[in-house]
């Protein structure tokens, strides 16, 4: 099944200042253009920390998934690690492999004497 | 070093409590700490055989004192011996929470410039009832200066305490207050936990019983305070209040010119049973009312006819400054433009539904900015039958007015409404700034033509490092939205959240649970705390050029 796509919509913002021609400004224009563009830095600066805030918050939020991620596979790792001890203690403890290790003991010597001689060669 | 040193004088409390206190001070789940006990010279054989027995601890320092010296003398001895980077103060028969010290902790792992700490505390009887919990704001020097909110648990750096000698002798009773007074001057960051890690007992003959229990103790805390404004440079005089704070009442050093910026449309209104022309109302009520020497009025106009102006010079003669305005409706251009035009060091946007009702109204208001942390200031606003339309404004949840609809009498909790303290916010309907600030964050935002527009520029204000600054010691009335619709554009909230999305879901000076109180829900202590703001920690920070920095928040 294919994922539904999520747009990345990009929207014109709806006041965006210009500074006008200064040359034909009067000086009480003057003085109230440097209010505007004051006002507009002091919002795009608490704008920007929020989105500063955002951002942490959300890093934050995906660190601490990623670690709690890790933690669950590591415990799932850890599982199925004691799964297999466990499997492979019952398997040791059972006759059929007892009996196997009986039937395949005088093997040993055998196999060390092959190896020594093969090392002398 | 151990973390902190408890510090607690003993002079004779009953042994049930003082076993209560110690019981609490060795079941503290954090556990690196030591606790000096300086005992005053006790009689009670019990207690000094308990104290005896508590000494066997290696945690407890124990000083025998031969001779009766007092509070202040037997608690600068165990400062003397203690060794903790920072101390609490406790006294002999009150309890920490188990996680008082642990809390603290926490929050000076986070931020190591912290120097003073102060956290939210109830009262406790002697059968174990616990009531009045104290709900205390973030740092509020002004609230400080009328009332030693911070009070228990209070833990300071001993750095600190030592570079300012101590406790003073001659402050008994209110020693801890001249100490908290003294030590947030010189303080780099001070934090607020807003929990409770203190039960302050309440026994007969205490203070936490009955503020008139130790009279002595009340004119320490007005000296304290006294001496604490001239430190400050501060101008004022300081009384008593029938609720046992204390009336700090300034007076301005000088009388510079003030302008008062009324943007109007010439609306016409029904108030005290009379319709009259608003600005025409408001403007006679300055002139008449008003004794302040220096007043420019600027009554910003949507071309109102030429008879209401001429009611108006006849009325205001040559201290009236005529600003006509053809653009479409926006708050916040009409007050640039008025601003611009007037000639004050200090402006005082006003609406024109508002009305003078205190003489010296201006005069309260120019005193405070005098200091040059308070950014703005606001005075009380009456609705016209008299009840508070704001005491100021609180942002938590979206922006709205402190105690908006309570009585005129109304004390509020604690006081809050009697006493002159720092606010979130403060309505434009009146508000005093000096122009220079005003240039200085770029004036009202033209993004917010009719609402919001005093939100925005208290948040600026404060980000800007300023302090504002509500006071119950002027009185105006206003008859809100009398002059216009008083319906908001969504998208003004939108710009608002955009701006300052972080702040009002953050910082605040009130808490939710005080703003249920004083929305008229019922008072009482069982009014829930919303889970989410129960950690919040506000520390305030000194910022270069000794104003108060930005607050930061750490959950």
């Amino acid at each position: 099944m294919k994922e539904p796509v999520q747009p990345q919509v990009w929207t014109r913002p709806e006041r965006l200042h210009v500074l006008r021609d200064t040359d034909s400004m009067s000086e009480e224009e003057l003085r109230l253009e440097v209010w505007r563009l004051r006002d507009e830095l002091a919002g795009a600066e608490a704008s920007l920390a929020g989105l500063r805030a955002q951002l942490e918050g959300r890093q934050g939020e995906f660190l601490a998934t990623l670690e709690m991620s890790g933690v669950a596979n590591d415990d799932h790792l850890k599982r199925e690690r004691d799964l297999f001890r466990d499997q492979v203690e019952e398997m040791q403890a059972s006759t059929t492999w007892r009996i196997g290790r009986f039937v395949v003991r005088p093997s040993g010597p055998l196999r060390r004497l092959l190896r020594r001689s093969s090392d002398d060669l | 070093m151990p973390r902190f040193s408890v510090v607690t004088p003993v002079h004779d409390p009953s042994v049930d409590g003082l076993r209560a206190c110690a019981d609490s001070v060795l079941g503290q789940s954090h556990s690196d700490w030591e606790w000096v006990i300086s005992d005053d010279a006790s009689s009670d054989a019990e207690v000094v055989a308990y104290l005896d027995e508590l000494a066997r601890d290696q945690r407890v320092t124990l000083i025998r004192r031969e001779v009766n010296g007092g509070i202040v003398a037997a608690t600068n001895d165990a400062l003397r011996v203690a060794t903790g980077e920072f101390v609490a103060f406790l006294d002999h028969d009150d309890l920490l929470t188990p996680d008082a010290l642990s809390a603290v902790d926490e929050v000076l792992l986070g931020d190591d410039s912290i120097d003073f700490l102060y956290s939210d505390e109830d009262k406790i009887d002697d059968d174990g009832n616990r009531s009045q919990r104290f709900t205390k704001p973030a740092w509020s020097p002004e609230r400080l200066r009328a009332q030693n909110y911070c009070s228990h648990l209070s833990v300071m750096r001993r750095a600190l305490v030592d570079e300012v000698g101590g406790l003073r002798a001659g402050f008994d009773g209110a020693q801890d207050y001249d100490l908290v007074l003294r030590v947030s001057e010189r303080a780099r960051a001070i934090a607020h936990i807003p929990k409770v890690l203190y039960h302050w007992r309440m026994s007969s003959g205490s203070t936490a019983a009955d503020a008139d229990a130790k009279p002595y103790a009340l004119e320490a805390g007005r000296r304290a305070v006294v001496e604490h404004l001239e430190r400050c440079g501060i101008s004022a005089e300081v009384s008593l209040t029938e609720q046992r704070y204390l009336r700090v009442r300034r007076a301005p050093t000088s009388h510079p010119r003030v302008s008062l910026i009324i943007p109007t449309n010439g609306a016409r209104g029904r108030v005290w049973g009379q319709t009259m022309t608003l600005v025409e109302n408001c403007v006679a009520s300055i002139v008449e009312r008003s004794t302040y020497p220096d007043l420019e009025i600027v009554v910003v106009h949507d071309m109102v006819d030429e008879a209401l102006l001429s009611r108006l010079r006849s009325i205001a003669g040559d201290r009236l400054v005529e600003v006509p305005f053809d653009r479409p409706f926006n708050f916040s251009e009409k007050i640039n433009l008025g601003v611009v035009r007037s000639t004050g060091s200090i402006v005082v946007p006003l609406n024109d539904d508002a009305m003078v009702a205190s003489p010296d109204w201006v005069e309260t208001l120019v005193a405070y900015l005098e200091e040059d942390e308070v950014g703005m200031v606001g005075p009380r606003l009456l609705l016209a039958d008299g009840r508070i339309q704001s005491a100021g404004h609180y942002n938590k949840f979206g922006p709205h007015h402190v105690a908006a609809g309570c009585a005129a009498e109304e004390a509020g909790p604690f006081g809050l409404l009697t006493l002159a303290s720092e606010r979130s916010g403060l309505t434009l309907a009146c508000a005093a700034l000096r122009r220079s600030v005003f240039d200085e964050v770029g004036g009202l935002s033209e993004v917010f033509p009719g609402a919001f527009n005093d939100v925005d520029l208290a948040y600026k204000l404060q980000r800007a490092g300023y302090r504002l600054v509500w006071t119950p010691e002027a009185d105006l009335f206003h008859f809100e939205s009398l002059s216009r619709d008083p319906s908001t554009r969504p998208i003004e909230l939108t710009h608002l959240f955009d701006r300052w999305g972080v702040e009002c879901a953050t910082a605040d000076w009130f808490l939710p649970r005080l703003d249920l109180q004083m929305a008229g829900a019922a008072l009482g202590d069982d009014l829930p705390v919303p889970p989410q703001t129960t950690n919040m920690v506000v520390t305030w920070r000194m910022a270069q050029l000794g104003r108060p920095g930005p607050q930061s928040v750490t959950d």
